[in-house]
């Protein structure tokens, strides 16, 4: 009895990693593709192209209070959801911000779930995380430095999973 | 009792012709000597799940991410089973071989837990998955949970206590969030074993957990920092009705502990007016603890009226002016009484509460009166001093007691 039931709990677990793998892996074909844009960085630590991981901000990342509906988020690391809208160039831009939830509507929105970090007085913005504003292994894109402004296209998938499938570099 | 200590002991009996040598002989020889070995095995378990987990986390130099988790999987795996093998050997021998099959195969299965929930954040990590729950630690908690009712070993359920409240602290350092099925996963389930394995060492970071559990709620969910005293008071008057009474010492004394604690934090935090400026103060908040104080001082009175001193601590002072020096001064009231009573009736754990509550409540005022005042250095010689000498006044009249005590039992 307590041998089968060992068995049980190990394919349990089992289970739980190879579905979580599954579910992962199926990103390719179920992910929402979005483009989006990074802000160049103001301030260039070094003016050489990037080998390896490269940090960036978004212009998703800065949210002006005027797009702000009804709730603000009030916790840092809170959960806030952003509602993103496609552009004439097919890049994806803040439309709507709101600290409950928010629904996309039709092929050319998308909904992200960030974390809300600061309000700038100075510059009346919110300032929100992502997850994705490191981006692995730049290097296998092309070569890019730190003060281009680069377009990223990414893939969100359920559960917060994303993955970056191009970089490129704005007006090319 | 330890075997040397016995051994000596037992000289003096047999010198006083309470039993013979022979006697002695057939006693000693039933203390076999702890084998300590176990620690060993323990301590390596330790340090390659700990090794193991940092390994995960460092980017592994260019492996393909799908061999890196099929090798993390056939190592859990492999973990399991051969734990499994060792744990079902261990039926079958003799004694001492039986025990060591044990510890092997509990160490193998507890590695083999470390394992999965190391695979579990790797597949999060190679993914790239950002997760704004906690749900892959509540995972891996159940899962300690369902392991350790097969196999009840206490190092496998200590782990994944630890995880549970780790669970809750992440919770809130990472999301600003609480989060509810982590406590109910703790004080439920975890709650069932720690009630009925009567453990010392369960009992106690339980009781931690749940302290440290409920700082969280107040600090995320809770509209003011006082409700902090109900959610105490709670765990204080409730931890009286578990019928087990090591669980239930270890609950109260971990609750005046917090309460304490929480109030040597209160007693700075009255001081700032910006901090009091900022407070409002909620009519439910009195409506309730007025409630739950008057309960807990019906029930005490009625059970053991001499701690009915306890209720002090968890009386609110905010409200009051200069309401610092009352916080400091209820403290202080506590342990003074606890050390009058406890010296009077010699009860030895409360001499002991009454002899901590009065360093703490001591060096909290000391704290508060000498910090801006004095120059730094001598701050703090003088707190050294006055503490020294404070235990050792407290620590010779504890002796003297526990002499005499023993002078009545002869």
């Amino acid at each position: 009895m307590k041998r089968l039931l060992f068995y049980l709990v190990i394919l349990l677990q089992l289970f739980v990693l190879l579905f979580l793998i599954f579910q992962f892996e199926k990103i390719d074909q179920t992910g929402h593709e979005v483009k989006i844009q990074t802000l160049s960085s103001d301030f260039p630590v070094y003016d050489d192209f990037i080998r390896s991981d490269l940090y960036v901000d978004y212009d998703i990342n800065k949210i002006a209070s005027d797009k702000w509906n009804d709730s603000l988020p009030s916790d840092y690391n809170s959960r806030v959801y952003v509602l993103l809208q496609k552009d004439k160039m097919n890049v994806y831009r803040t439309r709507e911000a709101s600290a409950d939830k928010l629904e996309a509507k039709g092929e050319d929105e998308a909904v992200l779930v960030g974390t809300y970090q600061y309000y700038d007085v100075d510059r009346d913005v919110y300032y929100v995380n992502y997850g994705f504003e490191k981006i692995k292994g730049v290097d296998q894109f092309g070569g890019f430095k730190q003060t281009d402004q680069l377009i990223v296209t990414l893939l969100i998938g359920k559960w917060g999973q994303y993955k970056v499938i191009n970089i490129e570099k704005w007006n090319e | 009792m330890n075997k040397e200590k016995l051994r000596k002991e037992g000289k003096n009996w047999v010198k006083d012709g309470i039993i013979t040598d022979q006697q002695l002989e057939a006693i000693l020889n039933k203390y076999v000597k702890k084998d300590q070995s176990y620690l060993l095995i323990l301590f390596s378990v330790l340090l390659i799940g700990i090794g193991v987990l940092i390994f995960i986390f460092s980017d592994w130099a260019q492996v393909p991410h799908f061999s890196r988790l099929s090798i993390m999987i056939f190592c859990m795996l492999t973990f399991y089973i051969v734990g499994h093998y060792f744990a079902k050997r261990s039926t079958t021998q003799e004694e001492d071989s039986q025990r060591r099959s044990h510890i092997y195969g509990m160490s193998f299965i507890i590695l083999g837990y470390i394992f999965f929930g190391a695979t579990l954040f790797l597949i999060l990590n190679v993914y790239q998955v950002h997760y704004l729950n906690v749900w892959p630690f509540i995972i891996w908690s159940i899962v300690g949970l369902l392991l350790y009712s097969i196999y009840e070993n206490p190092t496998l359920f200590v782990l994944a206590l630890l995880i549970t409240i780790f669970t809750q602290i992440y919770s809130a350092f990472a999301f600003s969030t609480y989060s509810s099925i982590a406590f109910l996963i703790f004080s439920l389930g975890y709650f069932y074993f720690v009630f009925h394995r009567s453990n010392p060492v369960f009992n106690y970071i339980f009781a931690i957990g749940l302290s440290i559990q409920l700082v969280i709620h107040t600090v995320i969910e809770a509209p003011e920092y006082y409700w902090m005293i109900f959610f105490f008071l709670l765990m204080y008057t409730l931890a009286h009705i578990i019928p087990k009474p090591h669980l239930r010492q270890s609950l109260i004394y971990i609750s005046l502990l917090s309460i304490f604690i929480f109030k040597i934090y209160e007693s700075f935090l009255l001081q700032e007016s910006y901090f009091l400026e900022d407070m409002h103060i909620q009519v439910s908040f009195f409506v309730i603890i007025s409630i739950c104080l008057f309960g807990a001082f019906v029930y005490k009175r009625r059970t053991n009226p001499s701690e009915l001193i306890d209720l002090l601590l968890f009386l609110p002072l905010f409200y009051l002016p200069f309401s610092f020096l009352f916080v400091i001064l209820s403290m202080f009231v506590f342990s003074v009484y606890w050390l009058v009573v406890g010296f009077q009736r010699k009860l030895e754990d409360k001499i002991i509460i009454g002899i901590m509550s009065f360093i703490i409540s001591t060096f909290t005022a000391y704290i508060q009166f000498a910090w801006e005042t004095l120059n730094k250095s001598l701050f703090f010689l003088l707190g050294g001093i006055l503490l020294f000498l404070i235990s050792f006044i407290l620590e010779r009249k504890r002796r003297t007691t526990e002499i005499e005590k023993g002078g009545h039992t002869k």
